[in-house]
């Protein structure tokens, strides 16, 4: 058998075993986040979607803690990067420094923390838009320049930044371009009162939740690749480019719309939320569901839409009931 | 059965049935519509179309019974509305995707056809397992699932109650004159019995005229001071009427006279305006011709 046939045979086995695998993961990440289960969904469509994130929450929702038990339970390795007005290019990316071996002094590249698997960009609208473009061809290209040098990433790579919504002052406001990058923007919630009870009940005790490895790397590799495959029909793929272009022609509330990369994003992310629901087929659902977290920060809403108090999300209902 | 062949054989099932609610609901409306023409007595008006009147009565025989053109010609119009009727009705059916039917009829096969079905060219292990679920889930559809059984049923009702009018109205010659409500507008005062009594006299005036004179008193020419009894002898009066009958009654005792007595009359005319001087030779000459 060669490395082909060996190749096809786990893509072959993923497949067969993705629902356990997913139901596994959930059932996992579970023991340590109360609730949430639409939150860590979309996170881990993000993740195999080869995408990023942009969570926005306020404090204390349990961001850091879920994407550290992702990354456990997917077996990744994980760093965090906590944004601040003075956080520099290389403070992300590494730098080279000075090494000395038997007397002679050279240059070594020391890895950023960009460079793991699953990388948590806190409050990055706290970093200055120069650190914040560092991050750019991080997300985009999947590797990284110093110095004239090109570092590849490892592969998956992934970055989930999260933002508060509530204290502006002092941050620096992603600039569209930058937001556009991100696959989704994933709003969290308070949890409900039995869910926060949950929570108090669990971590008020000496011993906190441990997980289990569930998958490696190689695994969400071939999840990734699965992802594309999962079919659509032509009339939803219709219906999800329609959607992206009434965000463009519907003037009402909206500045500015969606760009392609959306219509890209929103049947993909369709895709890997069919193949989470153990489907082999995208159903009008997905596109629905994720049409909220692929548009919510690629439509600028006008200034009379914001004087009235219209979110982006009742702007997103409004074009869904509109596109059919 | 492969999902494209699937699709393609299915297509020809719903158009086979389609084809069938049509063609019975063509008939059934052209049944109505006719019954509609001979109850409101339109037939009748062709008599009035001057290139067809003169076909009106042209019929063809057959075994039990014989059919006028007039009928043929206005089942042919019934046949084309019911056509133009049916083809609006169903105008709408073509916008209905065969896909979208069968995955209306079994919600086990909902967006898994129409995905596998417009993925047929690709291959990857995901496609597979979809197209194996969906030829899996297609192997127990039979064609008369797709006959729409309330359709049909109100299609056949339509189709007997078209039939059963039209006999009622056959039968029974249970119609409307509806001609002459089309026609009165066409000519004004038709029915005014005036106009009547001027078109009889202007079209019949020389009949008109004996019938009065034969009702009134009888009358008397005048000729050169001289009056002629014109009085028409017993019995010349009771011949056909305008109408073709004697509409006379007769007394039981009454005995039919000859017109006139078998003898020779002479003309007043000829005996009183005689040239002078040739009075006697004249009378002479006639007198002999009547005894010859």
């Amino acid at each position: 058998m060669n490395s082909n046939e060996m190749n096809t045979e786990n893509h072959l086995q993923t497949y067969r075993l993705a629902n356990d695998i997913f139901n596994a993961l959930f059932a996992e990440i579970g023991k340590v986040i109360v609730g949430q289960r639409e939150y860590v969904e979309q996170i881990i469509i993000s993740m195999i979607c080869n995408g990023h994130a942009l969570v926005e929450s306020n404090p204390g929702l349990g961001k850091t803690l879920t994407i550290s038990t992702i990354a456990k339970v997917m077996n990744l390795h994980f760093s965090r990067i906590q944004c601040t007005p003075d956080l520099m290019p290389a403070d992300i990316t590494g730098t080279n420094i000075i090494e000395e071996h038997g007397g002679t002094k050279s240059f070594k590249f020391q890895n950023g923390p960009v460079f793991a698997n699953i990388v948590l960009a806190d409050e990055i609208n706290r970093a200055s838009p120069k650190t914040q473009s560092a991050l750019l061809e991080a997300m985009q290209e999947k590797q990284i320049t110093v110095a004239n040098d090109t570092y590849i990433l490892d592969k998956p790579f992934f970055i989930l930044a999260t933002q508060n919504p509530i204290e502006m002052e002092g941050t620096f406001p992603l600039p569209e371009a930058q937001l556009d990058r991100f696959l989704l923007k994933i709003i969290l919630d308070y949890p409900n009162f039995e869910e926060e009870m949950n929570i108090v009940d669990r971590y008020t005790k000496l011993q906190t939740p441990q997980v289990r490895k569930i998958m490696n790397k190689n695994t969400l590799l071939d999840l990734q690749k699965l992802t594309t495959e999962v079919p659509i029909s032509d009339k939803l793929k219709i219906r999800a480019v329609k959607i992206i272009q009434a965000t463009r022609q519907l003037t009402e509330h909206i500045e500015y719309g969606a760009s392609p990369r959306a219509s890209i994003g929103l049947i993909l992310t369709a895709k890997a939320r069919a193949l989470i629901k153990g489907r082999n087929y995208v159903s009008e659902e997905d596109i629905e569901t994720m049409t909220y977290p692929t548009l919510r920060h690629r439509i600028g809403l006008s200034f009379e839409a914001q004087r009235r108090g219209i979110t982006t999300d009742q702007v997103i209902k409004e074009i869904l009931a509109r596109v059919k | 059965m492969k999902v494209e062949d699937f699709v393609s054989y299915i297509d020809n099932v719903i158009l086979k049935y389609r084809q069938l609610y049509k063609l019975i609901e063509i008939i059934a409306i052209t049944l109505l519509i006719y019954t509609l023409i001979v109850f409101l007595s339109i037939d009748n008006l062709l008599t009035i179309v001057p290139f067809l009147e003169s076909y009106a009565s042209y019929s063809i025989s057959l075994i039990i019974t014989r059919i006028y053109f007039a009928n043929i010609f206005l089942f042919f119009i019934a046949f084309v509305c019911a056509i133009i009727i049916t083809l609006l009705l169903h105008r709408m059916d073509k916008k209905k995707d065969t896909i979208d039917i069968v995955e209306k009829k079994y919600p086990l096969l909902h967006e898994k056809l129409s995905t596998a079905y417009d993925n047929r060219d690709i291959e990857n292990i995901i496609v597979t397992d979809l197209k194996n679920d969906v030829e899996n889930n297609t192997a127990n559809i039979k064609d008369t699932d797709f006959l729409d059984k309330k359709r049909m049923k109100l299609s056949l009702f339509l189709l007997v109650i078209s039939f059963s009018l039209l006999f009622y109205v056959s039968i029974s010659d249970y119609r409307i004159d509806t001609g002459s409500q089309i026609i009165d507008p066409l000519i004004p005062d038709i029915h005014d019995k005036n106009n009547i009594d001027i078109i009889e006299n202007s079209t019949d005036n020389n009949l008109n005229q004996s019938q009065e004179e034969l009702n009134s008193k009888p009358s008397v020419l005048v000729v050169e001071g001289k009056e002629v009894d014109l009085t028409l002898p017993p019995g010349s009066a009771n011949g056909l009427n305008q109408n073709g009958f004697n509409n006379t009654s007769m007394p039981d005792n009454f005995k039919q006279s000859s017109a006139y007595d078998v003898k020779t009359i002479s003309s007043s005319t000829y005996s009183e305006n005689l040239p002078e001087g040739y009075e006697n030779i004249i009378k002479q000459y006639f007198e002999r011709m009547a005894h010859k």
